[in-house]
């Protein structure tokens, strides 16, 4: 195993040692509090300091390859562990059975990942490009707030990411801005925050 | 109450919740459910999980009727319409349609697309009765255990839940039960309930009431969603599809297959009430059965109609089983039934007794909501399929920019503050590094969801029993159970390896070659 390989494998170290200051955070904060308060959150944080101490001692002794395509983005999870009775669905089979059976779990379970993002070509640069245009959002509406981030980022991104017609970016800022204007502030009456540049210039 | 009382009292909450269900503004939230899970089913991406999360801040100002209507209306409809994409073009809509493809997609590519999706909106129509009745048939029976439940019991069972679903949800068990730690850690947040001190605030005034569940939820499941459909830029159809006829065929099917397709929807049922047991284990365990009983393997994964009519009936009777353990018990059985219970909340109904007591319309109008979605829907769709080929040329791309003010606007409409939009991107990087990492999401949002409704149970224990309540003899069985159900899987894999170890180790004696 190279260098490399050796520390990317041990990447997942990172989230456990989180997880696990997460834990030592939770059970250190509340030592002191009365009991009535420290109860529930000890009885919890304590045995899950001691798991969280063995998920770090597993990633980093013991790290696992991944055995297929890394679950989708959009489920959160993969097929999810099979329970034993599935062996039972087979038995009394005969052997060819028991084999095509074996066969169609197998592809099954491909087929649930067949949405997944390791089976559409997408490279690292996609990834971080499409991070950036996601957080500039959230960006921008924090220094304009909604009534111009919303037409002004839909205009844009259709344009430039989607590639559609300038009319049709065009139609779908002002749907949008149509939306939110009806739907929130007219009928919902939500407290849309001006952005900070408005309030900078004084014109909140 | 007496027994005759008792049933009475359910048959007049069954009947008034149908016209609950069916009166203004639950209807017109239930079609507006229906139409947006009917996009959610066949475009890309987004599935029924984060538009839930998504949806969940609407509900804010609707009856507890038409929350459920919403909700539920546009869930039940994911599942039938992502059968769609999975007969016409061999990708499944919900991962709860991967199974269809077998022999929806080969039946496709032989000129029968209208006949498959004939049979699978048929079946799902049936299993989505079977999954309703099935709810209803159990109120009777688990509402005297419920109403024997003490906070003990009430406490297991959300152990119990959370182990189970922290055990099967993927991944590893230990994962799943530190995700579920910090659920629960997450929900003791804010002013705690007995003595008003303030826990793990940090002097930050936002951090006062506690993490709000809108934000979390949305984070977790929705930025992840959009963040992968951002970088992926596709539409479903990669290819197109085949001429869609022959509908009505498929529909015969059914009928010629009738209890195969009630078989298949009782195993949904069942299994779905386990909590944690993933969708890909109950279409394996019905489709196997069909396999088992049918006279022709051979078609199957090839173009099998019984292969597809139990593929088609398990997805919907799954919801009926979901809701059950959510409803009586308050211990959702994944993900979108956490949500759910996290809407029955914010709208004031606390699962368990009260559910089928004195809000058990509220209950009735869940069954009454899956029926009559799923009977409109079917209706819909078998009109319409051939103009619903066309919607899954749409671009991904083209809805990003809703889906992130969606988002956007969800988040900022839990409190109308700024550090919700802050909080709901934390918990989407969250979300994202769980993915690549395989860490469990949904353990950590059930941990959220039950977390207050654990330690009230748990402190009332304490203070009504001192630690004797871990002596109660049920409190001991679904400790028993919940220990099984962590534990076992683990033996389970060990005994397998010893198993396949055996005969490779008799075969090197056998040939003498050292061990």
């Amino acid at each position: 195993m190279s260098r490399s390989d050796f520390w990317t494998s041990r990447l997942p170290v990172l989230f456990s040692l989180l997880i696990l200051l997460v834990f030592v955070v939770a059970v250190v904060q509340i030592w002191n509090f009365p009991l009535r308060a420290k109860q529930f959150p000890l009885t919890i944080g304590i045995p899950m300091l001691v798991l969280a101490l063995i998920q770090v001692g597993l990633d980093i002794f013991k790290p696992r390859k991944h055995a297929g395509p890394a679950p989708s983005m959009a489920t959160g999870m993969g097929m999810g562990a099979m329970p034993a009775e599935l062996q039972q669905a087979t038995s009394g089979q005969g052997q060819d059975d028991r084999a095509r059976l074996e066969e169609l779990r197998h592809e099954l379970e491909e087929l649930e990942d067949l949405e997944d993002a390791e089976t559409i070509p997408h490279t690292k640069r996609d990834v971080v490009i499409a991070l950036v245009w996601f957080f500039s959002f959230f960006v921008v509406l924090w220094l304009l707030g909604f009534m111009i981030t919303v037409p002004l980022y839909t205009i844009i991104y259709l344009l430039v990411v989607a590639r559609e017609k300038w009319w049709f970016a065009g139609v779908g800022g002002v749907l949008a801005w149509l939306f939110l204007w009806a739907i929130f502030e007219q009928v919902g009456h939500l407290p849309f925050f001006p952005g900070q540049v408005l309030t900078w210039l004084g014109l909140d | 109450m007496p027994p005759e009382a008792v049933q009475v009292d359910i048959l007049q909450a069954f009947t008034s919740s149908l016209f609950e269900v069916l009166s203004w503004p639950a209807i017109g939230y239930m079609v507006l459910g229906m139409f947006i899970g009917f996009w959610v089913g066949i475009l890309p991406g987004i599935g029924g999980a984060a538009t839930m999360a998504l949806m969940l801040p609407f509900t804010f100002s609707m009856s507890p009727v038409a929350a459920i209507a919403f909700l539920l209306g546009m869930y039940s409809v994911t599942a039938t319409t992502g059968d769609i994409t999975s007969v016409l073009f061999g990708v499944p809509g919900e991962g709860s349609s991967a199974a269809v493809i077998f022999d929806g997609f080969p039946l496709a590519k032989q000129g029968q697309a209208g006949r498959a999706l004939g049979v699978v909106l048929f079946t799902s129509l049936v299993g989505a009765i079977v999954g309703a009745i099935g709810l209803a048939a159990v109120i009777p029976f688990v509402r005297p255990i419920v109403l024997s439940f003490g906070p003990p019991e009430f406490f297991m069972m959300a152990v119990l839940g959370l182990s189970f679903v922290a055990s099967l949800s993927g991944g590893s068990a230990v994962k799943g039960l530190l995700m579920a730690g910090a659920g629960l850690i997450l929900a003791t947040i804010g002013q705690d309930p007995g003595t008003a001190r303030l826990r793990y605030t940090f002097g930050e005034p936002y951090l006062f009431n506690g993490l709000n569940l809108v934000p979390v939820a949305v984070g977790l499941f929705a930025v992840p969603s959009i963040v992968e459909m951002m970088y992926l830029k596709t539409s479903i159809a990669r290819v197109k599809s085949s001429e869609v006829t022959g509908a009505m065929q498929g529909v015969k099917d059914t009928f010629v297959h009738f209890w195969l397709t009630i078989r298949a929807s009782l195993i949904g049922l069942v299994l779905a009430m386990i909590p944690g047991v993933g969708g890909g284990t109950s279409q394996f365990i019905a489709y196997a059965h069909a396999y088992q009983t049918s006279k022709r393997k051979d078609l199957f994964g090839k173009g099998s109609i019984e292969g597809l009519v139990a593929a088609g009936a398990v997805n919907n009777s799954r919801e009926g089983g979901h809701l059950i353990p959510t409803v009586a018990f308050g211990i959702p059985a994944g993900a979108a039934m956490a949500l759910l219970l996290g809407a029955l909340l914010i709208v004031g109904i606390t699962p368990g007794p009260a559910m089928l007591t004195t809000h058990l319309d509220v209950t009735f109008s869940m069954v009454w909501t899956m029926v009559v979605t799923n009977i409109i829907t079917v209706i819909f769709c078998l009109i319409f399929v051939k103009q619903l080929a066309w919607i899954t040329f749409a671009k991904g791309s083209t809805l990003v920019p809703f889906l992130i003010f969606l988002v956007a606007i969800g988040a900022f409409t839990a409190n109308n503050a700024w550090l919700d939009i802050v909080a709901m991107l934390i918990f989407g990087v969250v979300g994202m590094v769980c993915t690549i990492w395989r860490w469990p999401i949904p353990p950590l949002l059930l941990g959220l969801v039950l977390g207050d409704l654990a330690e009230r149970n748990f402190f009332l224990s304490y203070s009504l029993f001192g630690w004797t309540w871990f002596t109660r003899p049920l409190v001991m069985v679904l400790m028993a159970i919940a220990l099984a159900g962590l534990f076992g899987p683990m033996i389970w894999e060990f005994v397998k390896a010893r198993r396949t170890a055996r005969p490779a180790l008799a075969v090197r004696e056998a040939d003498g070659v050292p061990i």
